[in-house]
Formats: structure tokens, C-alpha cells, sequence
């Protein structure tokens, strides 16, 4: 159950100590973790953290505050210290914090499990992981290194606001991981992935690991020993689902974050190349759709309120190639004169909300996959990455693939070896002139924030079409 | 909350666990950490934390396991321990653990890793440090900063079934500043200590300032080969990757360009680099590892040849090596990376570049392949041209898109003066200086005609 009494506490001291607001978030998360390395169970674990954050504003500043420590004695220590260090820090706060005005809404949600976390052993998690390993060693390719791990949490979250919100949440998660490096010719190659998702075990029953990493390390070996070189000059490049979806996470998610735009990540993970009075501004094509949406069932990054209390909704970033939404908590969304969007997430109890991704994809479009091809006289299809890379600003960025192949003639023919896609955000957008309908999500840990956080997330999109781009060395 | 002294009820642990399990280690620690937040001039948010935990490794027959205590009552730790029970039962035995350490030790306080001036610092004057360097970095001709302050004040206890029984105090304090002259002129530094006689927060400001007006008016780079002069910041991060590729669980994870290297060259003849939990002020230096066997300096690199992989007490059994002090029970890993000093100052190294870049700091370094080695990174900040020894102008928009192991054979000199840098980037502390290498691959996008500009 959660620790209401200490929470509503912590909230109620901090307004009688003089905070105009607060907020508190009681948190008790329970997780198991294990791993194989080149078939040898490595480490597992199990814990079980139970702690309090708690923000609160206090001439114009804001102070967040946590602690491990569940007891009144200790948290009314800590909302002292943070009014004495408010306090202190008054002198440097020129523009008062303020917050946008939102509905308040008290509600409890629960993500169901099938088959629940608890009711899966210890030996069968090891046998899971197991079973990876045997599929990778008959799928007969030489795979010198494998690390494999696997994961489970169920997070409980009790969150109260002095302006009345009341929110109660139960999400359990499940997530596998892995790194393998194939080796031939002399030559190696390797693929980290992983798949994220909220629910129970049943997760996995789609997932079907054991046929996706024997087939990876069949893919890896197959671009090592049949690739050819990616051809020279402009071409149409098709990117899979996987590379529409790292694109759409690291250039438009990230750079629409509201404060990144103001400059809040400036010394961590960089500021934006958008300014606030850029919404309405072309960046891609009529083609480009981008959502953000933290409401997708069973995704990696689902939530029904942030972690300011505020209801999520789908976020329209770009349409139709126009920059229409930014990403915005309430700090934020009442700087530009807006209603927050729900987009404030925080990793655990320890780490302040801030402004984040959930669930980053393109919208589909009308093209059966194959009408993606036709017409291409010379083009590359790029199924996967083996890097990914972009500047803090969000303006160039690199992708290289893992698996690729060669389009000649409208038809996907031979693999190519190592093409690398290394084009501005602008271009990227820009040179879309078809999308998909099949949309596919990829699992990722996006990282932000100082101390830094790791959210789950799920990126993605279908295949989508580039004319005309220049591949790099 | 525990009812009890805290050392008391990590013997209690220490001695219920010691009855089901074949090896135990007992870790607990206290901390209080403080932060400031600055954007653009201003205090943007504080944070406090005040937390205590312990973690528990066992082991019975080779089966291991840990986790996390918080409440530390008789009734929880019983609990806890029934838990593991159960859970250690259902394990698969992990056949590459021996065992932990025996024993007892002496262990040798660690210099300059706590002071109580920390421990002590006011509100108002952590404010003050936030405000001379911003200031500092105004002064010297930047428009805005960001960036963080942070102290943190811990105690640890450690205590095995093997016989260790260590403890330690520890402190520090680091300040991270990125100071703005345009939004595409900037310069970041950091001072970083566990003492404040070491701590410069004016001073990191000056310099992330001086270095944002001088980077005014970047022109877009060029792709190509080139020789590039590193500053610590920028650096840092590919010797923190030595020293992570230096771990024995990487090599045998395939995560390491050093697997099946020892005793051969892997870097130039100039590039020693040195694991040294003992470095007094080292931002990580602690007198234990995760077993308590005490830490020591292990050379990694002499003189460019790979000399140790470091190891705990059941890696090193395996191969037939003494621990080197870098537990992790399971992932032996660094703790401070010390770079052996080079001979030359920053005008000089200037001479010996001649012609190339000097680049200020690096971001998003990002590995397709962690055994060849293959990455990307981008410069971040200042980027200068540099022309017959003399720094003509600014760049941006390059990418530095090369191999590891090439950039530690291209490594020609190095700076006498280093610094500790530990930072978002950076988060194992690297100490170094600055130092140049030739040869560096940049690439750029490949850009097409500017597309159609607003629609309103």
C-alpha cells in the first residue's frame, strides 16, 4: 500500500514552512534482474525500494527534495533543509518558477498483468534466458560473445499536489536485452537490442526471443560475408521501421522538448536548434507526421498522468512536416502561455520530473510496404543500425546500418555490407515522399537530466522513403 | 528506518546471513548530496537527497545474488534473508565464481578524499560559488551559462564473511559550467575535488567563458583527415573507454578492442595510463573494493603496451592472476583513470599541431562495434582552426567518426599539466591532460539545397 500519510505530510509541512506549492511522490518499486554471459548465469537480484521525492516552490524557486528515509522525523529534516536552501538561492532566481493552471484529477490505474511477474520463478527466468542461449548456439553462426538480461519490475506510485491532484498507479514491466558479437572472414559485428514493454510474462509470447537473436546473429553473418559496398551518388534510401524510429526519437522528440528549447539541459544533454516561436515552421514534408503518445497499451513508456499529475494525451510534433507541438511540463507550457501536454516523467523517487519522451513514431501513410520500392532504379533499404549518432542540438545526424541492402529496379536485391546515412535533420524530414501503413515500435533507454535518468521508451513508425540522399564513408 | 546503531545492524545481517549462505558482503552506506541547477544566469531548481541503504551479495554453492535493504529492523533484515533463501535456491550456479576475498586487511586512508569544510558548507555559500562562476564566465565575455554544483557527503561500512571489515568517509564537490557567448559560440569546464582547497568554481567559469567568446562566428568544417589537440574534457571520455575495455568481464563479453592483447602494443609509446582507486583526491579513490580487498594503482597501458586487465578474487583465479582491487563482484571495473603526464605546455603542443583543430570538448560518443573499436563522436563547444601554431578562427557542424585503437596509436604528445574531469560525459573520473593526435577522420552531413522556409 502506498505511504499516503507520509506523503500528504510532506506537502502539508511544506505549506505550512511557506511554500507557495508542493508536490510529493511516494514511490515502491520491486524488480528482479538476471544475466548470462557466453552461456554462465552472471549476477540476479532482487529489490525492493521504497522512497519519497518532493518538490516545492518557495520565493519564486523550486527545491526537490528525497529521501529513503519513510519516517516524519527525517522528512520533516529534509523540507526544512530544502526551505533553508531555497531560501539561499533566492538571490539567483530573477524569474519566479511558475507553474500552468491544470485540471486536477484524482484517480488510481493499474496496468494488468496475464501472466503476473510474481507468479514466474526464479528457475524459469534463468531457463528463458537459457533457451536463448541454446537457440544462438544451433543456429550454427559463429558467436564468440553473448550477453543476454533479463528483467522485471512492478512500480507503485502515489502522487499528491497541494492544488489537489491525487494519483495512484500500479505499472509492472518486463524487459530482455541483448549484445552478441559474430565473428567470419575474419571480421566481427554486433547488435545490441532490447525489448521493453508494461505488463506481465505474457509480454514475451510475442516477443519470441529465441527466433529473433538466432536470427540477428544469422543476419549479422549474412552482411559480413555477402555485402557489398553501398553505392556512390544520390540515392532513395527506404528505411525499415527501426531507422524511422531512432530518427523520429532523436530528431524531433528530443529537440521538441520544451526545456531543452529553454535551455534548462544546456550544460547535459544540449539545447535545440527550435526556438519557442518556431511552431508553424517547415521542417520536413507534407509525409511527416510525428506523435508522441504515452497512452499506446502495453508500450515501454505508457502512462495515463505525468509526473505532475497532468492527464497525457497524444502530442502532435510535427504534421504534415510542420513543427506543431512542443513537449511541455507545466513549468514549461506556462512560459509559452500554453496547457502542459503530460510530459513530465522522472526515472525513480530520487530524480526530479522533467520534460520526456514516451512513445516517439511516425504517423502511417498510404504505401503498402512493396509501393515503397517501385520506381527506385538504384536505392538502398536500410533495415536496422549498428550506431546511431546526432549533436546536442539536434541538427546533424548519422546512422549506420546493420542490415542493408541494395534496391535495383524496384526489388530488394543484394546485401549491402556497411551504408551510412549521414544527413541533417532538415534533409532527413524533408526528402520523405512516402510513408508505410505497418507501424512497428522499437524498445529504447533514453538518457537526460543531471543526475542522469534513463526513461523506457518506445520509438518507431513504418517504412518510409527518402529521395535523393548522399551516403557517407 | 533501523531501531538500532547502523553498524549494529549490519553485524546482525552480516552474522543471520553468514548461517544460510557460503559468502556474504555487507555494504551499507549513508548519503547527503546537494545540487544547484543554473540556466542562463539563473538558480532553475535545487535538490536534496538524504538516503540509506546496504546492499548484500551471497553465495551458496556457487549460486549468487543481491539486493538492497533499506529498512534495516530485525524483522525486515529476517525477512530479506528468507527471501534470498528462496530465490538462491531456484538460481543457476554461476561456475566462474570462486569466492570472495579472505580476510582481514589493513587498509590505507586514502588522502584528500574527505573534508569536513564540505560537510559544513552553508546554503549561502554554495549560492555564492554558483554566482562568482557565472559571473566569472559573464566577465569574460559570455552571454549566459548553465550548468550544475554538486556536494555529496557518505560514510561507508563494508564487512564480509571472508574477514574484511573496512569503513571510510568521503566527500566532494564539482561544479560543471557551459557558458553561452552565442548560441553557437560555447565553452564548457569543470572543477571537480574532494577537497576544497582544490575547488575552482571562478576559475572553470573564466575559462568556459573565455573559451565561448573566442569561439564567435564558427564556420561550418570540412570532412577529411585531420590533426586534432584534445583538451582534457574532450579526451577524457576515450581513455575512460581504455580503462572500461581494460575490465576482464568486457573482454569476455565482447565488449573490448583489448581482448587478446595483453603485453602487445595497443597505443604509441607515450601513453601510460594507470587504474588508481589510492590517487589522493581521486573523485573515486576508495580504500576497498566490492570484496574489501584494498585498492591499489594497476598499470593498464605502459608506454602503449597493455599490461593488466583488472580482475577480482574469482576472475583472477581463473586466470591465474592476483586481484587487482577492482570488485565488482561479477564486473571488475575502474575507478580512477590516471594518465601519465606528457612534457609539454598547451603553446607548445599548439607548435607541434602546426596545423589542425583544437577541440574543446566531445559528445554522444557512440561505439558500432565495441571489439574493433569503431565509434562516433561529435565536438561539442569551441572548435578551433589552428594555422602554423596559432588559433585563426572557429568550426562547427563536424563529426569525428573513427576507431579507438587508431586514435591511441595516432597519439603523439601530451600536456605536463592534467585535470580531473568526471562530468555527464565522463562518468568514471579520468585524469589527463592535453593531447594530441594525428590523423583524426571528421566527416559532416551531406547536406542538399535549403528546403522551403516558413509556412505560417
Amino acid at each position: 500500500m502506498p505511504n499516503q500519510e507520509l506523503a500528504d505530510f510532506a506537502v502539508k509541512l511544506a505549506l505550512q514552512l511557506g511554500a507557495t506549492y508542493a508536490e510529493a511522490r511516494w514511490e515502491r518499486e520491486v524488480a528482479n534482474g538476471f544475466s548470462l554471459k557466453n552461456g554462465v548465469p552472471q549476477l540476479a537480484g532482487f529489490d525492493d525500494v521504497e522512497g519519497l521525492g518532493l518538490r516545492l516552490f518557495f520565493h519564486g524557486g523550486v527545491e526537490y527534495l528525497s529521501t529513503d528515509y519513510m519516517d516524519k522525523r527525517h522528512v520533516t529534516e529534509l523540507v526544512e533543509k530544502g526551505i533553508r536552501n531555497a531560501n539561499a538561492s533566492a538571490k539567483m532566481v530573477k524569474e519566479p518558477v511558475l507553474l500552468s493552471q491544470e485540471e486536477r484529477h484524482r484517480r488510481s490505474y493499474e496496468v494488468k498483468q496475464k501472466r503476473k511477474i510474481g507468479n514466474v520463478d526464479v528457475d524459469e527466468k534463468f531457463e528463458i534466458l537459457a533457451d536463448v542461449e541454446k537457440a544462438v548456439k544451433a543456429s550454427g553462426v559463429p558467436v564468440p560473445a553473448r550477453y543476454f538480461s533479463l528483467g522485471d519490475s512492478v512500480t507503485e506510485r502515489y502522487f499528491t499536489s497541494s492544488d489537489g491532484a491525487r494519483i495512484r498507479s500500479i505499472i509492472p514491466r518486463v524487459y530482455f536485452a541483448f549484445i552478441i558479437t559474430v565473428a567470419g572472414g575474419g571480421e566481427t559485428r554486433q547488435r545490441h537490442f532490447q525489448l521493453d514493454q508494461t505488463g506481465g510474462y505474457e509480454r514475451l509470447d510475442g516477443w519470441k526471443i529465441n527466433e529473433a537473436v538466432a536470427g540477428e546473429a544469422k543476419t549479422l553473418l549474412k552482411m559480413m560475408q555477402e555485402g557489398v559496398a553501398a553505392p556512390e551518388g544520390p540515392v532513395d534510401v527506404v528505411c525499415a521501421p527501426e531507422v524511422v524510429g531512432i530518427a523520429c526519437h532523436e530528431s524531433v522528440g528530443h529537440p521538441y522538448e520544451a526545456d531543452r528549447i529553454f535551455g534548462r539541459e544546456g550544460a547535459q544533454a544540449g539545447e535545440s536548434f527550435l526556438t519557442q516561436d518556431d511552431i508553424g515552421m517547415r521542417i520536413g514534408s507534407e509525409a511527416a507526421t510525428v506523435v508522441d503518445d504515452p497512452t499506446i497499451e502495453g508500450s515501454a513508456g505508457y502512462y495515463l498522468y505525468d509526473e505532475e499529475g497532468v492527464q497525457a494525451r497524444r502530442k502532435m510534433l510535427m504534421t504534415n512536416g510542420v513543427v506543431t507541438e512542443f513537449l511541455h511540463n507545466r513549468e514549461s507550457a506556462y512560459k509559452m502561455g500554453l496547457n502542459s501536454n503530460g510530459s513530465a516523467r522522472a526515472m525513480d523517487y530520487e530524480s526530479e520530473a522533467i520534460v520526456r519522451m514516451s512513445n516517439t513514431f511516425l504517423l502511417p501513410g498510404d504505401y503498402k510496404d512493396e509501393e515503397l520500392f517501385e520506381g527506385i532504379k538504384k536505392g538502398v533499404y536500410i533495415k536496422s543500425f549498428m550506431e546511431w549518432n546526432i549533436d546536442d542540438k539536434r541538427i546533424n545526424q548519422k546512422y549506420v546500418s546493420s542490415e542493408a541492402y541494395l534496391i535495383e529496379k524496384g526489388r530488394i536485391t543484394k546485401p549491402v555490407k556497411r551504408a551510412v546515412l549521414e544527413t541533417t535533420t532538415k534533409d532527413f524530414w524533408s526528402s520523405m515522399d512516402a510513408v508505410g501503413k505497418k507501424v512497428e515500435y522499437f524498445a529504447g533507454s533514453c538518457g537526460k537530466g543531471e543526475p542522469m535518468q534513463d526513461a523506457p521508451v518506445w520509438m518507431g513508425g513504418p517504412a518510409a522513403r527518402l529521395r535523393g540522399m548522399r551516403l557517407g564513408v | 528506518m533501523a531501531k538500532e546503531p547502523f553498524e549494529e545492524a549490519l553485524n546482525y545481517l552480516l552474522k543471520g546471513a553468514e548461517k544460510k549462505f557460503d559468502d556474504v558482503v555487507v555494504q551499507g552506506s549513508r548519503t547527503q548530496a546537494r545540487q544547484i541547477k543554473f540556466t542562463n544566469n539563473e538558480i532553475s531548481t535545487g535538490r536534496t537527497w538524504m538516503d540509506q541503504s546496504v546492499s548484500l551479495f551471497v553465495a551458496k554453492d556457487r549460486r549468487v545474488a543481491v539486493t538492497t535493504l533499506r529498512e534495516l529492523d530485525r524483522k525486515c533484515v529476517d525477512q530479506t534473508l528468507e527471501k534470498l533463501v528462496k530465490f538462491i535456491r531456484k538460481s543457476q550456479p554461476n561456475e566462474e565464481y570462486w569466492k570472495i576475498a579472505d580476510g582481514p586487511f589493513v587498509y590505507r586512508d586514502v588522502q584528500n578524499s574527505y573534508d569536513p569544510a564540505i560537510a559544513r558548507l552553508t546554503p549561502e555559500e554554495l549560492v555564492g560559488f554558483v554566482e562568482s562562476g557565472v559571473n566569472a564566465a559573464l566577465a569574460k565575455g559570455a552571454a549566459r551559462a548553465s550548468g550544475v554544483l554538486q556536494t555529496s557527503m557518505s560514510s561507508e561500512v563494508l564487512k564480509t564473511s571472508g574477514g574484511a571489515h573496512a569503513h571510510q568517509k568521503g566527500t566532494a564537490v564539482t561544479f560543471s559550467i557551459r557558458a553561452f557567448a552565442e548560441k553557437d559560440a560555447s565553452g564548457h569546464k569543470l572543477s571537480c575535488a574532494r577537497a576544497m582547497q582544490h575547488f575552482r568554481p571562478a576559475d572553470a567559469g573564466a575559462r568556459a567563458g573565455e573559451t565561448a567568446r573566442q569561439a564567435l562566428h564558427p564556420k561550418p568544417g570540412k570532412a577529411g583527415k585531420c590533426d586534432i589537440l584534445f583538451e582534457p574534457l574532450a579526451i577524457a571520455g576515450f581513455y575512460e573507454s581504455v580503462a572500461d575495455a581494460a575490465s576482464i568481464f568486457s573482454v569476455e563479453a565482447g565488449l573490448s578492442f583489448l581482448e587478446g592483447r595483453l603485453n602487445k602494443r595497443v597505443a604509441s609509446d607515450i601513453v601510460t595510463i594507470f587504474d588508481d582507486a589510492t590517487l589522493p583526491g581521486g573523485m573515486a579513490s576508495t580504500k576497498f573494493d566490492a570484496e574489501g580487498v584494498p585498492t591499489q594503482k594497476t598499470t593498464l597501458l605502459r608506454f602503449g603496451i597493455l599490461r593488466n586487465y583488472m580482475h577480482n578474487t574469482s576472475t583472477a583465479k581463473r586466470y591465474k592472476v592476483r586481484t587487482t582491487g577492482n570488485a565488482g563482484i561479477i564486473h571488475p571495473h575502474p575507478w580512477n583513470v590516471v594518465v601519465d603526464k606528457g612534457n609539454l605546455n598547451v603553446w607548445e603542443l599548439l607548435q607541434e599541431l602546426k596545423n589542425g583543430l583544437y577541440v574543446t570538448n566531445l559528445w554522444y560518443t557512440r561505439f558500432q562495434n565495441y571489439k574493433t573499436g569503431d565509434f562516433s563522436t561529435i565536438p561539442r563547444d569551441a572548435i578551433f582552426t589552428v594555422e602554423n601554431g596559432e588559433i585563426t578562427g572557429s568550426l562547427k557542424d563536424i563529426r569525428i567518426s573513427d576507431n579507438l585503437p587508431n586514435i591511441l596509436m595516432n597519439i603523439e604528445a601530451m600536456s605536463e599539466a592534467r585535470e580531473q574531469i568526471l562530468g555527464w560525459e565522463v562518468e568514471t573520473p579520468v585524469k589527463c591532460g592535453h593531447t594530441l593526435v594525428r590523423s583524426v577522420n571528421i566527416t559532416r552531413s551531406t547536406e542538399k539545397p535549403e528546403p522551403a522556409g516558413k509556412v505560417k
